[in-house]
């Protein structure tokens, strides 16, 4: 990073090939949307790039990643019409969180119409925001729920409850495959 | 023992090895003896291995260049913001002060509207040329 934050460009290309794959696969589990993925992906990159100057240490260089791309994520959620009713999780504290479950067609209608990992898909889609990071950073991208926890600004019981709740919920939509 | 609800609130930790030692011999004792927690906690098994059937995305293969381009495109933009346009926007704000309001440009040393306009542009590297001219423009205010 130290590099990156001189302005070398073949650093910068370093830390795009070793965080492009989980990086594109925790966008797109979260947005749901393969193309926006790879826009918000870049400017996730963009923005690292940007603010190099500014990186400190303190948590892993992927925490720091991870946490600019969450809330990329919210914001264009947030922009999207479909998502007017999201908030940002880190400005919730561990006794703030707020429901946000939408509105989905009925579970056992997706699990007749749709492949398996496409009703997966939905099913994580309609997890609330905060259950959604929650879920996709422990599961896809490896994170700790202490690490998790420093990216959401909450405990690590608050973390283990998201985490249950987020499972609690898919359990019920996909009780068909279980 | 702690009651069902409880010991299944904490079986995601559980699984995924969260949980303190102590806490972690509570649950494994409780699955030992209640076969309904244990069943519980094997359909959520399931369902972390289920959510792997999602399969992995790889990125196009214009992912990096584009990316790179992105940024490239960007520093540009900044130098040319940074370097040319910020301080020819000053120096025309100045020279329009001077011309304009010629008493209030020279007046108060470091105090006047003009100084307080250059002083927010500060954010200059200090070597830079953009710098370097504000101080240079900064010095003849005062």
């Amino acid at each position: 990073m130290a590099e990156v934050a001189k302005g070398d460009l073949s650093a910068f290309r370093e830390i795009v090939e070793g965080y492009q794959n989980s990086l594109l696969n925790y966008v797109y589990r979260y947005t749901g949307d393969r193309t926006a993925a790879e826009d918000i992906a870049q400017e996730v990159f963009l923005r690292v790039f940007k603010t190099a100057k500014e990186y400190r240490p303190l948590s892993s260089f992927k925490t720091w990643l991870f946490k600019i791309a969450t809330n990329l994520c919210l914001n264009e959620l947030r922009d999207d019409k479909m998502h007017r009713n999201t908030v940002n999780i880190f400005e919730l504290n561990e006794a703030g969180f707020v429901a946000l479950a939408e509105k989905r067609p009925s579970p056992l209608r997706e699990l007749e119409n749709q492949e398996l990992s496409s009703t997966l898909k939905n099913a994580i889609q309609s997890l609330p925001e905060n259950q959604r990071v929650a879920l996709l950073l422990h599961k896809y991208s490896g994170f700790s729920y202490g690490e998790i926890g420093q990216m959401m600004n909450c405990s690590i019981s608050a973390v283990e409850s998201l985490i249950h709740r987020a499972r609690h919920g898919l359990k019920k939509q996909l009780t068909p495959y279980l | 023992m702690k009651d069902c609800r409880e010991i299944r609130e904490k079986l995601s930790a559980f699984i995924d090895n969260e949980l303190p030692a102590s806490e972690r011999k509570l649950v494994e004792g409780h699955l030992y003896e209640c076969t309904a927690c244990a069943q519980e906690e094997s359909s959520l098994r399931q369902l972390i291995d289920l959510m792997d059937e999602i399969p992995d995305e790889s990125p196009s293969g214009s992912f990096i260049p584009a990316t790179v381009h992105r940024v490239v495109s960007w520093k540009r933009c900044d130098y040319v913001k940074g370097h040319i346009l910020t301080p020819a926007l000053a120096a025309l704000r100045w020279a329009f002060s001077l011309v304009f309001y010629p008493s209030e440009a020279n007046s108060d040393r470091g105090r006047t509207p003009v100084n307080a306009y250059l002083q927010s542009f500060d954010d200059f590297p200090p070597e830079s040329l953009s710098s370097i001219y504000i101080s240079l423009i900064e010095g003849d205010a005062v």
